[in-house]
């Protein structure tokens, strides 16, 4: 045309090609552009060049007389109408002013126009895209504040309100709207890296930020290389993480900074003078609690930028750091004068503050100095300045008795009150040992401050001077526990806090818990941990000890992190990070903090945060210069820089790392460091594929371990070796380890006691027993020894329970299952000959690179191996699960060809095993725990697998067998009495926003018909106690009502039931729910069957190891062998029907429960509402659990 | 002047099939496809649009066998890749465009068939459709635009939702014409 660039023209041609939408909107505009020209309303150049386009074509000329007829016709039906309607006045109707509806039709008429007139006026309009016109709404709309405190990319400066959300007084609301239109449509019409990234722009301004992160997602999805995206995704998150900052516990804050620095630093390394990204950064370190780097990156800033108002921002960023740091060295600094000051002028307050904050592990630093002034005045004669320092040390035990209880200071006083000069003296010599040993103990020379501190406990107890005789056992106790020597320190911590506890030596207690904890870790009692680890938090809280507080925090952290519950690690460290910032604490535990984050962001995968936090501890130690952090320093940094591929310098830090502890290598703690350090060497060479030096490096660090017998990383070693054996092809060697492994792991079975532990733990541990189910299959060629690993990895904490039962316990997060001992699962034999005959079992182990099927039935076991990789077969059943649990009937070609292409890899290989006559029950692995099998369909016969078999789910082959000994035992029972609960009344204060559902309450009571002996609740009668009660009488249970999945913990999802009365007390507590962890503590050894007709209740998460957790486990834990439950939120309506079915068929045609669901679901595939005909109205529910007859 | 196809089943099956192995979604595509070349090539300028299409969808099933299996990507693609060429080539010989008012009269005789067909295309919509089409094209001006705006707001449904009712019952008036035209020559 001349008018636009052969660019522009085809960016228009291809949306017209793509864009159903858009082609719509250029047939309406062409149709109006028509009529226009009929009706004489273009202008005389337009007119001409329409007439060039559109009359040089025979379809233009085709469609203008078919527009001129269209106008007769039109014309000659309004006359017919005015001859049947005279009375109106259609001219008199209102003029308005033209407009169009659509803001983009109102486009695409210009568009054509551009096109077929080429009105080179309209190209202004159109190249000033939707996106352009949108940000310069939006730097309107913010041009006197910006609401956020990140610099976003192509928004210009405006200074920062700290006002939090829509509540902005200086925004400009026209202008927001405009952008808001703008932006919108600009997505809805073109959708693209440009429009996505604006409309999350816009929508980080408005606090939006989970839309923000999608649009982002979008647009780097189309452009991954798009550093400005980059830079405001990094801007987004870090303001997420600033509000997730004020909910102390989540530990998503930390998460958050560390993925935005990720992000600032992708920006960076697209372009490194990109100045949003560099602000940003700055911004970011100062929010992750690392104020030295934050310096640096607003000097960095300062000298990119250096004359715009952004800099005047960075300026005082830096000003408020540098004074920040000076505050704190003024806090570290407040010494014994300022304390005897406010002493003096009575100032009891200020004096606690001080005295409280200066607690440390070599004891109160306040009292010490005190004492020891004391003693030195004492022993040169000035008896009148000794007093003040005595009435001093008296006045300090006073505060600490009358503020916290603790009376240390004040037994310590007054045993020095009474003392002798001769006493005095060797107190004195006794004190002197004590620092000796100190300095000792901070060298890691543990042996030797041992002897020095047992030389001190000495003299006290001789002198009588219990309370300093107690602290010395401390110090003997906490160097048993570093050098590592748990059979000494144990039972020594155990027997201190009995005598602490007795003393009322809070503080000391405090301590003892502390390291009681501490030696749990290195044997691994995780669950034991962190309950002592929460004993002294709690004191320390109590006693405002701050350093003991952060002991215990990052204490914890750490154990939680060994469980893999990254995210209540997290947790706590943001607690840790905010105390951190906000006081001086001993830089041994400003150090335990970074370096525990610093863990927890390795794991995450977020290797720059871990990398800066290991940095920083690495600075820290250096600073302590003690050999313990330095060392533990230098190998996380090595293996940080190894995740980030630095293998060289990765090595060149461990390397480091070994050196330091072989400094002191006369010590335990320096052979540990030198163990801890191989084990990471050997882990970095694994990664670089040289897996000789890898296995010389385990080989050291396991006989390092061995030497000190102490077991805590040898488990790691042995797992490095057992891959690098099988790397190499040394599968005997190989054998050999994977046997140590996996005893080691079954120790830590019985070990880790708290449920969400274990299952935690397990989860990540999960891939050694892929590796062992691995190496038997494929390399040692021995599919039952595979299939015996895939079994002892599974569901084994659920079969604990069933065999020995659980208690419930109540924790600091919440309720959770307290294990008993660990239960063996049995042979392969042992597992046939007890397979009730008329079933077969079906189990899948997902592997990295493939898919294992093993059909087991009385006479067989056979195996097949599907190659496939897990992400490939996550992602199928991922988007056939999308696909299925859509109601729309739109989708049912893509429903069916999904099934059939599932069915051909999870099915067809194991058919020819397969018995049609008999129960099929399928034991899941990993994301095949939320497939609805049922609904897969054979490609070859078209039919659904329920069509084919009689289906069944259960965690594992172990738990089939326990349960279908359950139902064995119940079967003889003839009579069978139903407990039905339908649509309990639903406590509003509780569940405001639930529905009503009518249909529940319908078949609730419809299948009281089918039961000779039944019991009925419905709506308010439908009562927590009631039930509780009930349910204990009961064979057959219904629950057709709302189960509400609690985000927090499965053990807090609920039954919504009726509320109890008010007035009558027991059950109220509960409102009008029944949790999880209440049915955990039920025992049903009459209930047969529990049918939960509700949402999702077959599943809420998959552990890895120990496979779904849902509703469903509790009853079964209970006693329960068949459950029926479903595994997505299902529909009110069509479960009523089914559900009425099910029992129908049960009950009149004595159907076993899987035949009569199967039955039930078929009919609902084949009845008359083709509604239900979909998969997503019936192939939710499944029974779980045993072969039973009933 | 419309030139013949010289596309034979088969390659014309496996341009169907490239499309979409279900043989239903691939003649929808292959539909879509053809009515926005038209559109290209007219607003293009190109002399005879619907031929050009033609030749696009001819040249595609030619080369589809030897393309099909590595070709990475939308065959929308591709398609506009030879519909661009085949502008091209008919840019360079294209003649002037000939002035409208000559052509003028050529159109009159097919007016008087175009208003009896669309008499019959217009008998075959439902009653409500057709109303609806026959209001919605009625008037000119600020006055059609109010009159537009009532009936939509006595339908209960947006003005853009209106506009867009409209526009499909048209085009299925225009096809219909179409055939009605072909089937009067």
């Amino acid at each position: 045309m001349g008018r636009i660039s052969e660019q522009e023209q085809e960016a228009i041609e291809t949306r017209l090609l793509h864009n159903r939408k858009f082609r719509e909107d250029i047939e309406i505009a062409e149709s109006e552009m028509l009529d226009d020209y009929l009706n004489e309303g273009l202008s005389e150049d337009e007119r001409l060049q329409f007439e060039r386009r559109f009359l040089s074509t025979a379809i233009g000329r085709r469609k203008i007389s078919f527009a001129r007829a269209l106008k007769r016709h039109s014309a000659k039906a309004v006359d017919t109408e005015r001859a049947e309607t005279p009375f109106v006045n259609r001219r008199e109707l209102h003029p308005v002013k033209r407009f169009m509806t659509s803001r983009w039709a109102h486009a695409a008429a210009f568009v054509l126009l551009v096109l077929s007139i080429g009105m080179g006026v309209w190209r202004v309009f159109i190249f000033q895209s939707d996106v352009t016109k949108g940000m310069i709404a939006l730097n309107a709309a913010y041009r006197d504040e910006r609401p956020v405190e990140v610099r976003i990319s192509d928004l210009n400066y405006a200074p920062f309100s700290r006002t939090r959300g829509a509540e902005l007084t200086k925004v400009n609301r026209a202008e927001f709207d405009r952008a808001e239109t703008f932006l919108r449509h600009a997505v809805a019409e073109e959708a693209g890296a440009v429009s996505h990234q604006a409309l999350g722009r816009f929508y980080l301004l408005s606090h939006n930020y989970e839309k923000a992160i999608e649009q982002l997602e979008q647009a780097l999805k189309s452009d991954p290389e798009n550093a400005q995206a980059h830079s405001d995704m990094g801007a987004v998150l870090l303001e997420q993480g600033k509000i997730e900052q004020l909910s102390e516990k989540s530990g998503q804050s930390v998460e958050q900074f560390a993925h935005s620095l990720e992000e600032l630093n992708k920006a960076l390394a697209l372009d490194n003078t990109l100045l949003e990204a560099l602000f940003n950064r700055a911004l970011c370190y100062e929010y992750m609690v690392l104020p030295q780097q934050a310096q640096d990156a607003w000097r960095q800033y300062i000298e990119r930028d250096p004359y715009s108002y952004w800099t005047i921002e960075a300026k005082q960023h830096l000003k408020l750091l540098e004074e920040q740091q000076n505050k704190r060295s003024q806090i570290e600094g407040r010494s014994l004068q300022e304390f005897l000051t406010a002493y003096q002028a009575g100032n009891h307050d200020g004096a606690w503050s001080i005295v409280s904050q200066n607690s440390t592990s070599a004891g109160n630093l306040i009292t010490n100095t005190l004492l020891d002034t004391y003693l030195a005045l004492e022993s040169t004669g000035e008896k009148e300045n000794a007093r003040e320092q005595l009435g001093a040390l008296l006045y300090v035990g006073r505060l600490e008795a009358e503020r916290t209880g603790d009376r240390y200071t004040t037994d310590l006083s007054n045993f020095y009150r009474q003392t002798s000069a001769s006493e005095r003296l060797l107190l004195a010599q006794a004190r002197e040992q004590m620092k000796k040993g100190y300095e000792r103990f901070k060298q890691s020379g543990f042996n030797e401050a041992i002897n020095l501190y047992m030389a001190a406990k000495q003299t006290f107890v001789q002198t009588g001077n219990e309370a300093e005789a107690i602290f010395a056992e401390y110090r003997i106790g906490h160097c048993y526990v570093l050098k590592p020597d748990t059979d000494k320190s144990l039972p020594l911590f155990q027997a201190l806090s009995s005598i602490c506890e007795q003393r009322q030596y809070k503080w000391l207690l405090a301590q003892c818990f502390y390291e009681i904890a501490h030696i749990r870790v290195s044997l691994s009692e995780y669950s034991a941990a962190i309950d002592s680890s929460n004993q002294a938090l709690k004191l320390s809280t109590q006693l405002q000890d701050t350093n003991g507080l952060l002991k215990s925090l990052i204490q914890m952290a750490d154990a939680y992190q060994s469980l893999n519950q990254t995210k209540v690690s997290l947790g706590l460290l943001q607690r840790s990070l905010t105390l951190l910032n906000n006081s001086a604490p001993e830089p041994m535990q400003a150090w335990g903090i970074y370096f525990a984050t610093a863990l927890n962001c390795k794991s995450l995968g977020f290797y720059t945060a871990a990398l800066e936090y290991q940095r920083e501890t690495l600075r820290l130690a250096l600073t302590i210069k003690r050999p313990l952090p330095i060392s533990r320093s230098y190998e996380y940094l090595g293996l940080v820089l190894s995740d980030l591929k630095h293998h060289d310098e990765a090595i060149k830090n461990i390397q480091l790392a070994y050196e330091t502890g072989k400094a002191v290598s006369g010590e335990p703690n320096g052979l540990e460091l030198m163990a801890s350090s191989s084990l990471s060497i050997g882990d970095v060479y694994r990664q670089m594929g040289n897996h000789k030096l890898a296995l010389e490096a385990y080989r050291e660090s396991i006989q390092l371990y061995d030497s000190l017998e102490f077991q805590y990383f040898n488990c790691a070693a042995h797992k490095g070796m057992l891959l690098s054996y099988i790397a190499e092809g040394d599968y005997a060697s190989a054998k050999r380890e994977l046997e140590t492994v996996l005893q080691l792991f079954e120790q830590y079975r019985s070990t880790i006691t708290d449920g969400s532990h274990r299952d935690s733990f397990f989860d990540t541990e999960q891939s050694i027993y892929d590796v062992a189910i691995d190496f038997e299959y494929s390399k040692m060629n021995n599919p039952h020894q595979a299939f015996m690993y895939s079994e002892i990895s599974r569901a084994r904490s659920l079969l604990d329970i069933l065999r020995q039962g659980a208690r419930v316990i109540e924790k600091e997060n919440g309720p959770d299952l307290n294990l008993p001992a660990v239960s063996n699962p049995p042979t392969i034999q042992e597992l046939q000959r007890d397979l009730p005959a008329q079933s077969q079992l079906l189990q899948y182990a997902i592997l990295d690179d493939k898919l294992l099927i093993w059909v087991v039935t009385k006479t067989d076991v056979s195996s097949a191996v599907i190659h496939i990789d897990d992400k490939i077969l996550h992602e199928q059943v991922q988007d056939y699960l999308n696909v299925v649990k859509s109601k729309s009937a739109v989708n049912a070609r893509e429903v069916s060809k999904r099934a059939k292409d599932l069915y051909a890899i999870l099915i067809k290989p194991a058919e020819p095993y397969l018995n049609e006559n008999h129960l099929l029950c399928i034991i899941p692995d990993k994301i095949l725990s939320y497939l609805p099998f049922s609904s897969l369909i054979s490609p070859i016969s078209g039919k659904y697998l329920l069509e084919i078999y009689r289906l069944e789910l259960s965690p594992s082959s172990s738990i089939f067998l326990d349960c279908s000994n359950k139902a064995y035992i119940l079967a003889k029972t003839a009579d069978e009495r139903l407990l039905s609960v339908g649509n309990p009344s639903i406590d509003r204060s509780q569940f405001p926003s639930l529905p009503d559902l009518p249909s529940a309450a319908r078949e609730a009571e419809t299948i009281t018909a089918y039961y000779k002996s039944w019991r009925l609740f419905l709506r308010d009668d439908a009562r927590v106690k009631t039930i509780k009660d009930e349910i204990k009488e009961a064979d057959i249970v219904e629950f057709a009502l709302h189960y509400v999945i609690d985000e927090r913990s499965e053990m807090l999802s609920k039954l919504v039931l009726a509320k109890e009365p008010s007035g009558t007390t027991p059950g109220q507590a509960l409102g009008g729910a029944l949790p999880a962890y209440e049915i955990y503590k039920m025992t049903l050894p009459r209930t047969r069957l529990v049918v939960l007709s509700a949402c999702q209740t077959g599943i809420e998460h998959a552990y890895r190891g120990e496979g779904s957790v849902g509703l469903a486990r509790p009853f079964m834990a209970a006693g329960v062998p068949l459950v029926i439950a479903s595994l997505w939120a299902v529909d009110s309506d069509s479960s009523a029907e089914l559900m009425i079915e099910f029992h129908k068929q049960r009950s009149l045609n004595r159907l076993p429960t899987a035949e009569a669901l199967r039955r039930a679901q078929l009919n609902m595939l084949h009845g008359q509402n083709e509604l239900y005909h979909q998969p997503y109205y019936w192939a939710s529910f499944v029974t779980i659990g045993g072969y039973a007859d009933f | 002047m419309k030139k013949e196809l010289i596309l034979t089943k088969e390659d014309f099956d496996s341009l169907l099939n490239w499309l979409d192995a279900d043989p239903e979604i691939a003649a929808t595509q292959y539909e879509v496809i053809r009515r926005c070349l038209i559109k290209i090539f007219m607003y293009r300028g190109c002399s005879d649009p619907e031929s050009l299409a033609d030749e696009t969808f001819d040249r595609v099933a030619k080369k589809v066998s030897a393309i099909a299996d590595s070709y990475d990507g939308d065959p929308t693609n591709y398609f506009y890749g030879v519909a661009r060429n085949i502008c091209r080539e008919e840019a360079r010989k294209q003649l002037p465009l000939i002035e409208a008012s000559s052509l003028t009269v050529v159109m009159i005789d097919e007016e008087e068939s175009t208003f009896v067909c669309l008499e019959k295309c217009l008998e075959s919509l439902s009653e409500q459709q057709r109303s609806l089409v026959l209001s919605y094209y009625q008037e000119d001006g600020q006055m059609r635009i109010t009159l537009r705006k009532t009936l939509a707001e006595k339908m209960g449904i947006a003005l853009n939702a209106l506009r867009i009712k409209a526009c499909r019952i048209r085009n299925t008036l225009e096809k219909c014409v179409d055939e009605c035209l072909k089937r009067a020559h």
